[in-house]
């Protein structure tokens, strides 16, 4: 009597983590996973004794941590990624991650008291999961804006690939104005790079 | 904003006429291209207008934006945007119809008739949560599947495509507000309308604009793909999109652009009150 029930209380316990790690559980998984992120990223906003460097430094982990950035840079860069060298690659890399994280950091403080509502997720093609959330600003009460986020599963959690706001994605929207630089300058991958440069210096002038 | 192109002393209905002609010479002498959507034909003409709309906006509207938020309190700015939305509120339930959609007809007519209480200053329909929803000919056409056609720059008006303009007329003479007074009173009436659109939306707006600017490689290119990409959001109103263009490299993506009630496997629904809740914390 006493053993079947252990067996059972065993069988139980090994049973619960195979479903939540099943398709549905990564779902609510990847939904908790964004509620976390998000809800430190308006933290991160509404502190106002961080100074701007602190505030950079701490986005900039956050960035790391919660988006896959090799993977968003790959795509915004799309097939020209086929024709850059290894050190165009690095370049291009780091400057976009540095451009990223400074107009996120802008971003937030724009963002600042806002609050987030998770809605619910959607499994995609390609191990892709969507969570849908909504932002509310509290000053503007009858305002909200639909954010859904696109995530790729990684190791235990997850990465972010795109944000998809009021059915703007940045990732496009970035892959588009990139794809027209290159257009415009004979699909040059340094005059990319240069033209990173320059904006990357505007945007840390104006702080 | 509006019609601010046909200002002229003719009578209403030869300027529709003539801009309509205009609008469809255009869009049918572009007919080879209007299957590549993603292309932009006029871009160098379009480039310099939207060039003369940043300088218009740094020497003018912005300054104006910038004015008009010291000096005008908050209360009395919503108001003024709650008037603007409230005057479109007709043109609104028409789309509506027109799309068959009855629900948001429904919706939509209640919304105007709550807000006209207080001649659309005070937005009580969103109190009873039926929010304000964007509709205009130019979704309609584009929910029966007409393509967008190329890409346009208006000057002061901003981005729109041969479809959006179109429809953008069509909206002008279906509202009952385009007529009422007499012709004398109709174009200052437009006129200021307009304006104040514009100052109303530069202000709301004002930190996203100025970023946009400051954070772009590319600022046409990132205004054409957001442009694009909204318009398609709200044609499609969160429902699978009609006629994706194969070209378009946002169909990548297409997924995440459409996210509908009925693909999402939990949804953990959202009462109102959680709302309310949020709101007021």
């Amino acid at each position: 009597m006493h053993s079947s029930v252990k067996i059972f209380v065993f069988l139980i316990a090994l049973w619960i983590p195979i479903e939540t790690y099943g398709e549905e559980g990564s779902g609510i998984r990847a939904e908790q996973f964004i509620e976390v992120l998000s809800s430190e990223a308006l933290t991160l906003a509404t502190d106002t004794t961080l100074t701007s460097k602190d505030r950079l430094s701490k986005i900039s982990k956050l960035l790391s941590e919660g988006f896959d950035m090799p993977w968003i840079a790959r795509f915004v860069l799309g097939r020209n990624w086929r024709n850059a060298s290894q050190n165009e690659r690095e370049d291009y890399s780091r400057l976009f991650k540095t451009i990223l994280e400074h107009s996120y950091s802008r971003q937030f403080t724009d963002y600042s008291g806002q609050k987030i509502l998770i809605l619910g997720h959607k499994l995609g093609r390609r191990d892709y999961i969507f969570v849908r959330s909504r932002i509310f600003d509290p000053v503007r009460s009858n305002i909200h804006i639909d954010v859904n986020w696109r995530l790729v599963p990684a190791g235990n959690s997850f990465k972010i690939v795109d944000i998809v706001i009021e059915g703007v994605s940045m990732a496009v929207t970035q892959r588009n104005e990139y794809a027209s630089v290159l257009q415009r300058n004979g699909n040059s991958i340094p005059a990319l790079i240069n033209a990173m440069r320059k904006s990357l210096a505007k945007l840390e002038k104006h702080r | 904003m509006g019609n601010l192109g046909l200002k002229s002393k003719n009578s209403v209905a030869k300027r529709f006429a003539v801009v309509l002609f205009s609008l469809c010479v255009l869009l049918s002498g572009c007919k080879t291209i209007t299957n590549i959507s993603g292309d932009d034909p006029l871009e160098p003409l379009n480039r310099s207008i939207f060039g003369f709309n940043e300088g218009v906006d740094q020497v003018i509207l912005r300054p104006t934006a910038i004015a008009y938020k010291e000096l005008v309190p908050v209360s009395i700015r919503s108001g003024i945007r709650n008037v603007l939305r409230w005057l479109n509120g007709p043109v609104i339930v028409i789309n509506d119809l027109a799309q068959a959609n009855l629900d948001q007809a429904k919706n939509d007519s209640l919304r105007f008739l709550m807000n006209t209480t207080s001649l659309g200053f005070i937005d009580i329909a969103s109190d009873f949560d039926i929010k304000y929803k964007q509709e205009d000919f130019g979704q309609t056409l584009g929910s029966y599947g007409v393509p967008s056609g190329p890409y346009l720059v208006f000057p002061l008006l901003g981005p729109s495509n041969t479809r959006d303009a179109i429809g953008r007329v069509v909206d002008y003479f279906l509202n009952p507000f385009s007529y009422v007074g007499n012709a004398n009173s109709r174009m200052p009436y437009t006129v200021s309308k307009n304006i104040l659109s514009a100052v109303s939306f530069r202000s709301e707006n004002f930190e996203q604009i100025d970023d946009l600017r400051s954070s772009s490689l590319d600022a046409y290119a990132k205004v054409r793909t957001i442009y694009r990409q909204q318009r398609r959001s709200a044609i499609n109103n969160g429902k699978a999109p009609v006629n994706i263009s194969a070209q378009d490299p946002s169909k990548l993506f297409e997924e995440s652009l459409t996210f509908s009630n009925n693909d999402v496997k939990t949804v953990r629904e959202v009462s109102r009150k959680q709302i309310k809740n949020v709101d007021t914390k």
